[in-house]
């Protein structure tokens, strides 16, 4: 018996020790746990990171004719940061390219990127999409005044005007104006077209909606 | 029998209910969502000072995203927030109507409260704050400067007028450059530049839990500063001390024990 | 009951030299591994940082370079391996020292320059004052994005608290081990029977043992660290790599104490069998 005890006390004394010196540890160091306790929940994530250059495009379907006039916002699967969602394109000049939301340079990289603090096209208000001017939007400098823009997305076709084209300088607030209820879309790209090094003007072309369903609440 | 009726009806109820329920969650989820906008529509200071069309777009952008469910608890937590902030600002730059005139008068501590109470809010709606490469407002190749973190007098600058106050902005690097201009005597400017360096910090770049982008601050230099989430105050070591005393105490206790029932064993 | 009450005695300042044994453990990692330089040279080779932050530096540059109408093509060799390498040694050595860096990175500003000239001689594009000086902005900016690439963030602030509480990590260590020590050599004059002082001292360290092992344990078991919200790959893997050592250093040192522990419980049982043994005999 006394064998028997003497051996379990090489067992549950440790523990014992290890409770009751955690519960003192963690009673002594609360304020730098406190700390660590806001901070990992806000720093992490549900899994760990992806860095895949390539999002993938799940079978990405690009509505042909419109159904219908108005499209309300719960029937809307609108996409997240990175994915490709609709197509741009100017007929005119032979412009075609991905359409992506956001324009960060993974998006840029692959085609036009609309700004991720803009409004879908089809929201009343200011679409902005951004493209590089040595690659996806090497040619707008050819697009004219009249000259049309479609742009299809996974919910509908939507096709714009060509209603002014000028230059401008980067942050030049009323030329990048998001404000406004009217659908408008607004596309850039640095200028010079085929100057090198980093420029301060943009080449800004200006479209209001001829056609596509508007997006309701 | 009768229970297993009873459990059988009861799970009838709890389908039909939740079917129910899972059409009018996505109606509440949505008017949720919204209430968040509404909010952050009305802006500060009577109207005067808008939240930015980027900002409040990027927030329509996530709360109407196929793949978010804002809950009426998630939008409580975050009107609440913006209520809070609201209030900072309102009482610390009652006339501004611009970011960069309310960040002007904002002090270091209530940046810091401000920016606590995002990360709130961001936890309660399920957000991360992603780091990257950039982070930490080290937006320039020199760092030298920013040494003592010694925060910006801007109000002194103003009052005096003084020049060498500028080096008191050159120390967070970048901020530097823009002393440079203080010489010439436009120490207001120093200010605003000084703030503007600031000004990324107040909001880091957030994410969903998968690690998607939400919220990317449109702030030119886009550096988020440095920041502890949660303030370290006087009470909280004097816990740790007091528990220190208490383990010497133990051990005194034990010592005493021993000494007490002492006897010479064999 | 007067027995009991001697033991409760003595398996409280067992305990009580348990937790401080525990602190002394504790503060001795601290400072040989986050107080340390030379751990995040380590975890810098050890995760492949360097190799990564050159591969996003160049990305970052050619990036810019896209936005400036220079084709990736042309600044495929800017920056090179080595010099990264040298900038982040500097950076931490510099950081760790609670000091800032200025990188003047004048090796990438040559290196561009020369390209970009020499595309733009190619394609005959002109090289007015208005150029030159785009060029030079694309450079400047080109410096400031390889900066923030070689900087790891946040670290200047861990520099400037590390060179804070320096010197309380070693108070706090010589504190504990004197500390130690004391309670140490009055356990042993109180406890009269060695193989006794020996059984406690086996409590003392598998007791500081488990309490190394179990909470790293946890916290690797739940992949924590994995989760951490950090966008770029070369810095993920540098904090994770960095993060996941520190744990198992603990989990290591646990062993080793466990280990020891063992090696008192033998020591003790060998010793009351001896005792035991020697009144026999007489």
């Amino acid at each position: 018996m006394q064998h028997a005890k003497r051996i379990m006390a090489y067992f549950y004394m440790p523990l014992l020790f290890l409770v009751i010196g955690y519960g003192v540890f963690f009673l002594a160091a609360r304020p730098i746990l406190d700390f660590v306790h806001n901070t990992v929940h806000l720093i992490t994530l549900d899994r760990p990171p992806k860095f895949s250059a390539e999002k993938t495009t799940k079978s990405l379907k690009l509505v042909t004719a419109n159904q219908q006039q108005t499209l309300k916002m719960d029937h809307l699967k609108l996409p997240t940061y990175g994915d490709q969602f609709g197509q741009l394109t100017i007929p005119a000049v032979g412009l075609e390219q991905p359409l992506y939301f956001g324009d960060g340079e993974q998006q840029l990289a692959k085609g036009v990127g609309m700004y991720n603090g803009s409004r879908f096209p089809g929201e009343r208000g200011t679409t902005l999409v951004a493209g590089h001017n040595v690659t996806a939007m090497h040619n707008l400098n050819q697009v004219q005044v009249g000259q049309q823009i479609v742009v299809r997305t996974s919910y509908g076709v939507y096709t714009y005007g060509v209603t002014k084209k000028l230059v401008a300088k980067y942050n030049d607030a009323q030329a990048f104006d998001l404000s406004g209820r009217q659908p408008k879309l607004i596309l850039y790209t640095c200028y010079p077209i085929n100057m090198v090094g980093l420029t301060p003007d943009r080449l800004v072309v200006y479209g209001s909606l001829q056609s596509g369903p508007i997006i309701k609440m | 029998m009768k229970r297993f009726m009873m459990g059988f009806v009861l799970a009838v109820v709890a389908c039909i209910s939740f079917g129910l329920l899972n059409g009018q969650v996505s109606a509440a989820s949505n008017s949720a969502g919204q209430s968040i906008i509404k909010n952050l529509e009305n802006g500060a200071n009577g109207g005067k000072l808008k939240v930015n069309d980027s900002d409040l777009n990027q927030v329509r952008n996530y709360v109407n995203s196929g793949k978010t469910t804002v809950t009426q608890d998630q939008a409580n937590i975050a009107n609440n927030a913006i209520n809070e902030v609201r209030g900072i600002v309102e009482s610390a730059a009652p006339d501004a109507r611009t970011y960069t005139q309310a960040v002007e008068k904002l002090s270091a501590d209530q940046k810091t409260q401000i920016r606590n109470i995002v990360y709130k809010a961001a936890r309660a709606l399920g957000l991360s704050v992603m780091f990257n490469q950039g982070t930490a407002g080290n937006s320039s190749n020199d760092t030298t400067g920013t040494g003592a973190d010694t925060p910006n007098d801007t109000a002194g600058n103003a009052a005096n007028g003084t020049p060498g106050a500028d080096g008191t902005n050159g120390s967070n690097g970048t901020n530097g450059k823009n002393g440079t201009n203080g010489v010439a005597g436009e120490t207001g400017a120093n200010g605003v530049n000084g703030t503007n360096g600031t000004d990324g910090s107040l909001m880091p770049t957030l994410t969903d839990r998968a690690g998607n982008v939400v919220y990317q601050p449109a702030s030119p230099n886009g550096s988020n500063g440095t920041g502890t989430i949660v303030k370290q105050t006087g009470n909280d070591y004097l816990i740790s001390i007091i528990s220190f005393l208490a383990i010497l105490a133990v051990a005194g206790l034990g010592y005493g024990l021993i000494r007490k029932n002492q006897r010479v064993d064999a | 009951m007067q027995r009991t009450l001697r033991h409760l005695g003595e398996g409280i300042l067992a305990f009580v030299l348990t937790f401080f044994l525990f602190t002394f453990s504790v503060l001795t990692i601290v400072q040989f591994t986050l107080l340390n330089p030379k751990f995040m040279h380590q975890q810098v080779v050890h995760s492949g940082y360097v190799s990564a932050v050159t591969s996003e530096a160049h990305q970052n540059i050619s990036n810019l370079g896209a936005g400036s109408g220079i084709p990736k093509k042309v600044l495929k060799s800017v920056p090179s391996k080595y010099n990264v390498q040298q900038d982040i040694n500097t950076f931490i050595d510099r950081a760790y020292a609670g000091a800032g860096i200025k990188l003047e990175a004048t090796h990438i500003k040559k290196q561009l320059r020369t390209q970009v000239y020499a595309y733009a001689r190619m394609k005959h594009l002109p090289l007015n004052q208005t150029t030159r000086h785009a060029v030079e902005q694309y450079v400047n900016k080109s410096v400031d994005q390889y900066a923030q690439s070689v900087q790891v963030p946040y670290l200047i602030q861990i520099g400037k608290n590390v060179q804070a509480i320096k010197q309380y990590v070693l108070l706090g260590l010589l504190g504990t081990l004197l500390l130690c020590l004391v309670l140490g050599s009055v356990l042993k004059k109180q406890v009269k029977l060695a193989h006794r002082m020996w059984r406690y001292l086996s409590y003392c360290l598998t007791g500081n043992g488990l309490m190394l092992i179990i909470a790293p344990y946890m916290l690797l078991g739940s992949q924590v660290i994995d989760r951490l919200g950090i966008g770029t790959k070369g810095l993920y893997r540098l904090v994770t790599t960095y993060l996941h050592t520190f744990v198992w250093i603990f989990i290591i040192s646990g062993l080793i104490s466990l280990a020891f522990g063992l090696g008192c419980i033998v020591i003790s049982e060998v010793r009351r069998k001896n005792r035991i043994h020697r009144s026999e005999v007489s």
